[in-house]
């Protein structure tokens, strides 16, 4: 059969010939993605607990670890038959089930695109405030918004190629990756003594509690990877293909680049380079580091909303609709948001966003223990397709309640051991960590919830 | 406002897959096509004894070799 023009631009499986993406596209594509103003924040938060060696080890250690995560859960499925992580979803949450793990989806990629597009439209106002292009006052205000509708404009040019598009943004903005790591030497190398020697300003006096919540951070951070590896990774043609650019394309940058924000808030006490690049290396840093936030951010809103566009290909009724269409309905919001409600969304969003990212670690926990211990690697590709009793993943009425309850119990036991908004903790989260015993409770409870699945005979599980 | 002129190919509808309806329907015949593809076809491996290799050492063993230094740091 001949490749589809359309292929990367719908939920089907991809044929291993359309799988066109070698390792280096998809380090290049993945790398753009990961690197983006989240990092300085990251970063800014495990500068809050832990000094810049102790700070950078517990972060990157939790950046693998959490990525490994995604990648045992996602990628198998994801890979074997070039899909998406929502139809990933499908043989675990039911044919109808999969809507929660699309509405965490939609959530998370739409939330963070609206915060990531409003800091690229506030970047670019300073960058042209910096170059003189503007003067400073309350009018450049009225810019963000333009500016945003502006940057969601250019995505919405850049996608109508589908996956190709996200590839060409990607190989242009790749250098902003380099950028970061030069500015990252520089605060490094000039600041250095002061660097070792600052202390954390919010750092607890138990030791062990700073380190697992830097820990636990990089763990985070990956782990929200999860809605997006699946329309990446399916473009590659094998599971060789795609660990090492997810472990070093994906994962590794997001440690390395929280640096500068790790560095610049117990130096300088900013996590945002465009302030500290001009303290340390005056404005022609300052213009440097500003282009890099604003590339930066535009590169992951792309590669997001792309696989947001993706995930809500799986619904029947958009299944109906044009790429272009389903285009503008993924890019509308990000843009409404940046019009209307910039300042609102900045300041109420992000709390949100924590809450919603409490989910990702159950739902690794979830796709793992049932594709690696009860399916045993056994997919059927045509049971995330077709729906209807007596199908493989109808379970009852098209949803699984094992999936659900352990989802929830996986959640519970995160917010139980950890308040991600407020950072008060149980007794076990310091020698646990909250985002592991939540994979783990709600891989147990759907192991154990999935014995009664088999034993009522549903679920297509192998006996 | 892309115009006609423009190199970017425009897309083609897609058609539907029946996936939420409660009955089983007949699948579009690309993505039925698709399907096929995959049944007719040996399984496909998902990750081979190299994948497991760098994924158990850059997602376990060097993590814990990190958390190990960072400790001691």
């Amino acid at each position: 059969m001949s490749a589809g023009p359309q292929a990367d631009e719908s939920a089907w499986p991809l044929l291993p010939q359309e799988r066109t993406w070698g390792a280096a596209r998809l380090t290049l594509t993945l790398a753009t993605t990961a690197a983006a103003t989240w990092c300085y924040l990251i970063g800014e938060s495990v500068g809050s607990y832990l000094g810049f060696i102790k700070g950078g080890l517990a972060l990157g250690a939790g950046c693998m670890i959490g990525m490994v995560l995604v990648l045992l859960a996602a990628g198998p499925a994801c890979v074997r038959f070039g899909i998406d992580s929502i139809a990933a979803t499908k043989p675990q949450f039911g044919s109808r089930g999969w809507v929660v793990p699309a509405a965490l989806q939609a959530v998370s990629i739409i939330g963070w695109n609206s915060l990531l597009i409003i800091f690229f439209a506030k970047s670019a106002v300073q960058l042209c405030v910096t170059l003189g292009l503007l003067d400073l006052g309350l009018r450049n205000t009225a810019l963000v918004p333009a500016l945003t509708v502006f940057a969601c404009a250019i995505i919405f040019w850049a996608l109508r190629r589908g996956a190709t598009g996200v590839s060409m943004v990607s190989n242009i903005l790749v250098a902003h990756v380099f950028i970061g790591l030069w500015m990252l030497y520089l605060l490094v190398s000039r600041r250095w003594p002061e660097l070792i020697a600052a202390q954390p300003p919010n750092a607890s006096p138990d030791r062990l509690w700073n380190y697992t919540t830097g820990i636990e951070l990089g763990i985070g951070a990956t782990l929200s990877w999860w809605p997006y590896i699946g329309a990446m990774i399916r473009m590659a043609p094998s599971g060789r293909t795609i660990v090492l650019p997810v472990m070093l394309g994906m994962a590794a940058p997001v440690p390395l680049l929280s640096l500068i924000g790790l560095a610049g808030s117990l130096v300088l006490k900013s996590s945002d380079p465009t302030e500290w690049l001009r303290v340390v290396g005056g404005p022609t840093y300052a213009i440097v580091s500003l282009t890099f936030v604003t590339a930066a951010n535009f590169g992951t809103t792309t590669a997001g909303i792309y696989a947001s566009a993706i995930g809500l290909r799986n619904f029947a009724l958009l299944q109906k609709r044009t790429w272009t269409t389903l285009l503008l309905i993924t890019i509308a919001p990000v843009a409404l948001v940046g019009i209307f409600i910039p300042e609102l969304f900045f300041a109420k969003f992000g709390n949100f966003l924590a809450l919603i990212g409490v989910a990702f670690a159950p739902m690794c926990g979830i796709q793992i223990v049932d594709y690696f211990v009860l399916r045993r690697g056994r997919i059927d590709i045509r049971a995330v397709y077709v729906n209807g009793p007596g199908q493989a993943y109808y379970f009852w009425g098209g949803i699984n309640p094992a999936a659900m309850i352990a989802l929830a119990a996986g959640c519970l036991t995160y917010v139980g051991l950890l308040n991600p908004l407020s950072y008060a903790s149980a007794a076990g989260y310091r020698y646990l960590t909250a985002s592991l015993p939540a994979a783990a409770a709600a891989a147990l409870v759907y192991f154990l919830g999935s014995l009664l699945v088999i034993r009522a005979g549903r679920g297509g599980y192998s006996t | 406002m892309i115009s006609g002129g423009s190199p970017i190919r425009m897309p083609k509808p897609i058609p539907a897959a029946p996936v939420a309806d409660p009955a089983p329907q007949a699948l579009p015949p690309e993505l039925e096509a698709r399907i096929e593809a995959f049944e007719r076809a040996a399984p496909r491996p998902d990750f081979d004894a190299a994948s497991w290799f760098w994924m158990m050492l850059l997602g376990v063993a060097i993590p814990l070799l990190l958390l190990i230094v960072g400790w001691w740091a």
